[in-house]
């Protein structure tokens, strides 16, 4: 055709988008692109902990794909990872320190030595005046464990503070709480295989489809065609995959399994030899359990009775059977009892220990496990008590520090340190990695603290949180990617997460901020002995000595990378997991991999002094607000997608992972009750709480049931109407249940 | 480094440092400005990632390889068969990875994915819709494009995009009925999914299909001819357009509810207004009313206005050169005939392209060069004939794609009194002999294109489509804009009734300019109003 003649099949254009082989056993990658190395780092977002296979051109990380020969993800990733490089690059990133000005209120930026020396006297002065509970910090789950551990070690033990909490508070409290009453240590008794190895899988409150889609990965993996029993309010993705969703009533999940519990004992399912060598509590929880009737049970979860009796039936002996939950149940004001429900389920049942067993939480942040190990907030430095002598003896040893600069009680919680900022007692904060402004639950509680405070301090990636842009001091921290350290994922794996990348300016990863302010506040002895975060790794790894997650087996981070993680515990003269497959068959050897995975418990013993682990129980109570005339539905939130983390800090700023996330915030709710309150579906709708009102656009859909709501987590305006209810043992809130009331929106519907 | 007193701020009891005062911090001083230049530059030294192995040194066959490898054809096509995505719905777990994955491996702009997951809400499931180009067998895109910049591979079948080819006019994105080919505004190009057809030929799988933890993508081999026999064969899912207009090759498997419909069907979003093309459409249709009707004026043996000619010939200059205002490589612009065996497009160009020379010659006044009057006769009629093929064509633009509320008769009927009644006003303006005819004939062509256009506002009585959406659009956010067009139509019609009534001129001059503003506005709410074609989306 004479057209052809003037047609251009290449040119510029054309060229941007070639695509040439990567070598390295890539395959094609954007021809721009094409690396001269790669390495493997671990993901930074969640727990599920995937590897990550960095490509780097000569100036560092240019591109990444999810690692082929890793353990977790098996060559796949989600949005999140794909896109964690992008999020580096943006012009929100802090690159200096800014301070605030106090006759202008506005931020200026100052040197590092400034803000340092600024920071470190205004701690002392207040330590010295107001005494070592004066001041508190916030940190996170977001951050390496040595960094955690410098933190935890610098703020208790060298500037002599008491309180210090993390935002893990939010999300596995109760689970470590759980755990830890339950087998005398926080310590997740499963490996990932057991996905893949169920016969029956049941999930409480947990959304793996959106929230940990590289697990459901694994599940998808199982071939002996399990039942997957989903206990949710919402019609979730993962209740839609389910072979059964039980939608129960918000809240009604505790009397619920009690009501599983009392059958399955009534049944004679109990592993009576198992229960009598290796449980304590027995006969005090069935008495109890008697006294929860199925009728009790199915009116409060507004569920069929063949919903009851599935859940039942699913826990017949001969089949392997998990349970897994995440923060449906750990966000409740009932959540430890929830949590350890299920614990009782397994135990009774013989479900631990074994392949495709085990009552397991699956952790929401990349690093809460090494936040709950090491961070020195709840507990003293490896899994340890501050009430007990002989850790603080042991703890004074190892690290080479008085016995006396160990503090004996131990910290607040998180909602007392706020409550202790309210009244006054608390006067200053340092905020590390975490965002409170948006996070904390019920009416706007931060920013009433924030107005109290003396001296708020946020050490962040960006100046741009709702939390830093509140702050006096800003310090601009490197983010995942341009720093080292260890993090540990669910299933106890400790993986390396490497500085591929520079960080923007004069960003400085956390572990050189809290060893500098170590130095600014005289306690360079200290800082001294973790020069680098794999020295710090040393430390904790002497920390672990003799305990439960013992991991003196690790030679160093090399080790580490080399064998695509290593599981604790893995003491001493362990053999390591495998080698990590060379270039020739990495995938095929993906394959023999299977099956490196540990879990504990196999025979029989628990960390308890006794070696039994502990059937707890307590009888079921109302939630703190339940709907009422006035505001008669209630409002549960979550996660709203699977490209969305948190508080939108790091996921916003990838433009293709906004593309995939809702363009504004939405309330799904029913159908009935869209139409009873004449709402039209797409509408905007008045949402109100009695702490607050936010507009949203209405989605009616029938995953929600007649009387909830639903509300993604990823907008501020959303706890403003959360109700500010906690679990006794563990002090997690409960932002699964408040009351509300939905009306037509301010604006005429179009 | 000596000991130096440090500045330091002190904070006071309001939370805001105190002006700044020199605090001796001892000998920590000297020590931490001599730390934190090292922690800066250690912070930015990225050799410590060689104390690691790494992996793959040698690898020439990609470490993925076995986990796509059963996602794939054993071979390529056969003649007669072609590539295509084949997907799993009840395997998709909506993760998106799909999506992210598609915009980092194909090296594409920040925002950029040629791949888009939606939803479809049944009654009691829902599905996770991913969906790319679907590489159809008669591909709309191709069929529309006017610079002939889509290419369907014999062998594979696959639909590429010449990126260089592309002048940037969108067209295909209104030609193709599922939103395939994506508007590249920083390029001033569409770009598209191509397969990965440089990864398929290596024998490598798609990004798409490489990245799906749940292995809900694959590449199939299906026959063409099966599926112009069976279109149904191909994409169907409920709330798109269906397949027998393009053929599209995508297989959607396991649909649990085929009653369920796109998350985002009753989501009110109004498209570009596409201000170049709206003053393109009104001033050429102008041109063209003026231009036949002053011929009109003259056969009936009124006075001749002579600067009617001049006049249609400056709106039909400023409509074409404010119209490539809208392309995204203008200088491509030459290109555009080369697609007129299929493309309306294409023929619109060249009917309004070769209109302009007889224009040109028809309209130069004898004053200024003496053109024999024969030449300027038959210039006269291949000028009228051009410039109503011309409108004739950009009606057919519209009404050739998929889109509903364009594709029907209206969007004809009004091009058609658009250019009867801007004509009319015009020559009524011009206060020659007439003047009260071409006033009613004006208000004539106006009230029956209003009863158009407001019939498009009217609530519908089925409950859902595409002009159920155009209407809600037009009562709801297009709301303002609707009215503001009514006001300046009514303006333009009292005015141009009171030039008829009174026979002042004046009137008429007054009614051209609302009946402008008016015609701007309705043609911007043509395209801002129209619901576009694509696959399900989400919320």
């Amino acid at each position: 055709m004479i057209e052809n003649f003037f047609r251009s099949f290449d040119g510029p254009l054309t060229r941007r988008l070639a695509r040439a082989p990567g070598g390295l056993g890539l395959g094609q990658v954007p021809s721009d692109l094409v690396p001269v190395s790669t390495t493997t780092t671990v993901c930074g977002y969640c727990s599920t902990g995937c590897g990550l296979n960095v490509h780097l051109g000569r100036e560092g990380a240019i591109d990444l794909t999810p690692d082929p020969a890793y353990p977790v993800n098996l060559g796949v990733a989600c949005p999140k990872g794909w896109e964690a490089l992008s999020v580096l690059d943006s012009p929100d990133r802090g690159t200096v320190p800014l301070l605030r000005d106090r006759r202008t209120g506005e931020r200026r930026e100052i040197g590092w030595a400034q803000a340092l020396g600024t920071m470190a006297r205004a701690f002392a002065d207040l330590k010295s005046v107001h005494g070592p509970e004066s001041a508190a910090f916030l940190s996170t789950g977001q951050i390496p464990t040595e960094e955690m551990f410098l933190l935890g070690a610098l703020w208790k033990f060298g500037l002599g503070f008491v309180h210090a909490d993390s935002n893990t508070r939010q999300c596995m409290a109760t689970a470590h709480v759980a755990y830890k009453q339950s087998f005398g240590y926080d310590a997740p008794p499963f490996c990932y295989e057991d996905f893949e190895e169920s016969d029956v899988l049941v999930f409480v409150g947990a959304n793996p489809c959106i929230a940990h889609p590289i697990l459901w990965e694994r599940v998808m993996r199982n071939r002996r065609s399990p039942e997957i029993l989903v206990l949710d309010p919402r019609r979730t993705e993962t209740a839609q995959s389910a072979t059964r969703h039980v939608r129960i009533a918000p809240k009604s999940d505790l009397v619920l399994l009690y009501a599983v519990l009392r059958n399955v004992i009534e049944r004679g399912w109990v592993d009576r030899a198992f229960v009598e060598a290796s449980t304590s509590g027995f006969d005090g929880l069935r008495g109890f359990v008697a006294t929860i009737s199925d009728e009790s049970a199915l009116s409060q979860a507004k569920i069929p009775a063949e919903d009851l009796e599935a859940l039942v039936q699913a826990f017949r002996p001969g089949r392997r059977v998990s349970c897994w939950w995440t923060m449906g149940v750990n966000q409740s004001h009932e959540a430890v009892r929830t949590a350890q429900a299920l614990v009782d389920l397994c135990l009774v049942t013989g479900n631990i220990g074994k392949p495709g067993t085990g009552p397991n939480s699956i952790t929401g942040q990349m690093n809460a496990m090494g936040s709950r190990l090491y961070s020195n907030t709840s507990g003293l430095v490896g899994g340890r008590d501050f009430a007990n002598p002989a850790h603080r003896q042991e703890v004074s040893e190892i690290m080479g520090i008085p016995e006396s600069s160990i503090p004996v009680a131990p910290s607040l919680a998180y909602d007392q340190i706020l409550d202790a900022a309210l009244e006054g007692r608390i006067k200053a904060l340092w905020v590390v990695a975490t965002n409170p402004e948006h996070t904390w639950i019920g009416s706007d509680t931060f920013r009433k603290v924030r107005e109290k405070l003396d001296f708020l301090v946020v050490q962040d990636m960006y100046h741009s949180t709702e939390t830093a842009e509140v702050a006096d001091l800003y310090l601009p921290a490197a983010g995942w990617g341009e720093k080292e350290g260890t993090q540990i994922n669910s299933e106890r794996r400790i993986g390396v997460s490497k500085r591929v990348k520079r960080p923007p300016g004069q960003a400085l990863p956390d572990f050189e901020i809290f060893r500098l302010l170590g130095v600014a506040s005289g306690c360079g002895d200290l800082v001294e002995r973790m020069s680098s975060p794999e020295q710090a790794f040393h430390l904790m790894r002497e920390l672990s000595r003799g305990r439960p997650h013992d991991f003196t087996g690790i030679r160093d981070y090399a080790q580490i990378d080399a064998s695509g993680g290593i599981q604790w515990p893995f003491p001493e003269g362990s053999i390591t997991d495998g080698i990590r497959p060379g270039a020739q068959n990495a995938a095929g050897s993906r394959e023999s991999r299977q099956g490196s995975g540990r879990r504990l418990f196999e025979d029989g013993r628990f960390f308890t002094p006794d070696g039994k682990a502990r059937l707890l129980y307590d009888p079921p109570r109302p939630p703190g607000e339940s709907p009422d005339a006035l505001y008669d539905l209630v409002l549960t939130t979550g996660r709203g997608s699977s490209s969305q983390w948190h508080t939108g800090t790091r996921t916003e700023k990838s433009a293709i992972l906004q593309a995939m996330s809702p363009r504004e915030l939405f309330l799904e709710m029913n159908p009935d009750d869209a139409a009873s309150r004449g709402l039209e579906p797409g509408s905007m709708v008045e949402v109100a709480s009695r702490r607050g009102s936010l507009t949203a656009r209405l989605v009616s859909t029938p995953n929600m049931a007649e009387g909830v709501v639903f509300l993604p987590m990823h907008d501020r305006r959303v706890n403003v109407l959360t109700f500010p209810s906690f679990d006794p043992h563990s002090r997690e809130p409960s932002y699964k249940h408040a009351a509300v009331k939905v009306g037509k929106g301010p604006t005429k519907d179009p | 480094m000596p000991t130096m007193p440090l500045e330091t701020e002190s904070v006071g009891a309001s939370g805001i440092a105190s002006p700044r005062r020199k605090a001796d911090l001892g000998a920590f001083a000297a020590d931490l400005e001599d730390q934190i230049a090292r922690s800066i530059e250690s912070a930015a030294d990225l050799t410590a990632v060689e104390r690691f192995s790494r992996w793959h040194e040698h690898g020439t066959v990609p470490a993925h390889e076995p986990f796509y490898r059963d996602l794939m054809p054993a071979s390529a096509p056969a003649p007669g068969f072609q590539y295509a995505f084949e997907v799993d719905l009840d395997k998709c777990s909506s993760c998106k990875a799909c999506v992210a994955a598609c915009h980092s491996q194909n090296g594409l702009d920040p925002a950029e994915s040629w791949r888009t997951v939606g939803t479809l809400v049944g009654k009691e499931s829902r599905a996770t819709v991913t969906s790319s180009c679907h590489h159809c067998v008669e591909p709309g895109c191709a069929s529309g494009c006017p610079t002939l910049a889509y290419e369907k591979d014999d062998l594979t079948g696959i639909v590429k995009h010449l990126d260089d080819q592309c002048m940037g006019c969108q067209y295909c994105t209104w030609t193709c009925p599922y939103d395939a080919p994506k508007w590249n505004e920083s390029l001033g190009i569409v770009r598209k999914c191509d397969m990965c057809h440089g990864r398929l030929a290596a024998g490598e799988a798609p990004a798409c299909v490489q990245s799906c933890p749940s292995r809900a993508i694959r590449i199939v081999v299906v026959d063409k001819d099966a599926l112009k026999a069976d279109p149904n064969a191909g994409t169907r899912l409920p709330g798109i357009v269906p397949p027998e207009r393009t053929l599209p090759t995508t297989a959607y498997l396991n649909l649990e509810d085929p009653a369920s419909s796109p998350a985002d069907r009753d989501v009110l979003r109004p498209e570009h207004a596409h201000a170049p093309l709206a003053v393109l459409l009104v001033l050429t249709q102008w041109a063209a009313g003026i231009w036949i009707l002053e011929i009109l004026r003259r056969a009936v043996g009124w006075q001749p206005w002579e600067w009617a000619r001049p006049c249609a010939g400056a709106l039909l200059l400023a409509g074409l050169g404010i119209g490539t205002l809208h392309l995204g490589r203008p200088l491509k612009a030459w290109k555009a005939f080369l697609g007129w065996r299929r493309s309306w497009f294409s023929r619109e160009v060249l009917a309004m392209g070769t209109a302009v020379p007889f224009v040109a010659v028809a309209s130069v006044p004898v004053a200024i060069a003496p053109i024999p009057e024969s030449v300027a006769t038959v210039a006269n009629g291949l000028a009228a004939a051009f410039l109503l093929a011309g409108v004739g064509c950009s009606a057919m633009l519209y009404m050739a794609t998929p889109r509903p509320a364009w594709a029907r008769a209206a969007t004809a009927w009004r091009f058609g009194l658009t250019t009867l009644g801007g004509g009319a006003v015009v020559l009524g303006a011009s206060g020659m002999q007439g003047l009260r005819w071409m006033g009613v004939a004006s208000i004539v062509a106006g009230v029956a294109k209003a009863i158009l256009v407001l019939s498009d506002r009217r609530p519908r009585s089925e409950p859902t489509g595409a002009l159920v959406l155009q209407a809600r659009l037009l009562r709801g956010p297009l709301a303002s804009q609707a009215r503001a067009q009514a006001v300046l139509f009514v303006f333009a019609v009292a005015a141009a009734a009171l030039g008829s009534w009174t026979g002042v001129a004046a009137w008429l001059v007054v009614a051209l300019v609302f009946r402008m503003a008016s015609d701007l506005v309705e043609r911007t709410l043509f395209f801002r109003s129209c619901p576009s074609t694509r696959m399900p989306g989400g919320v």
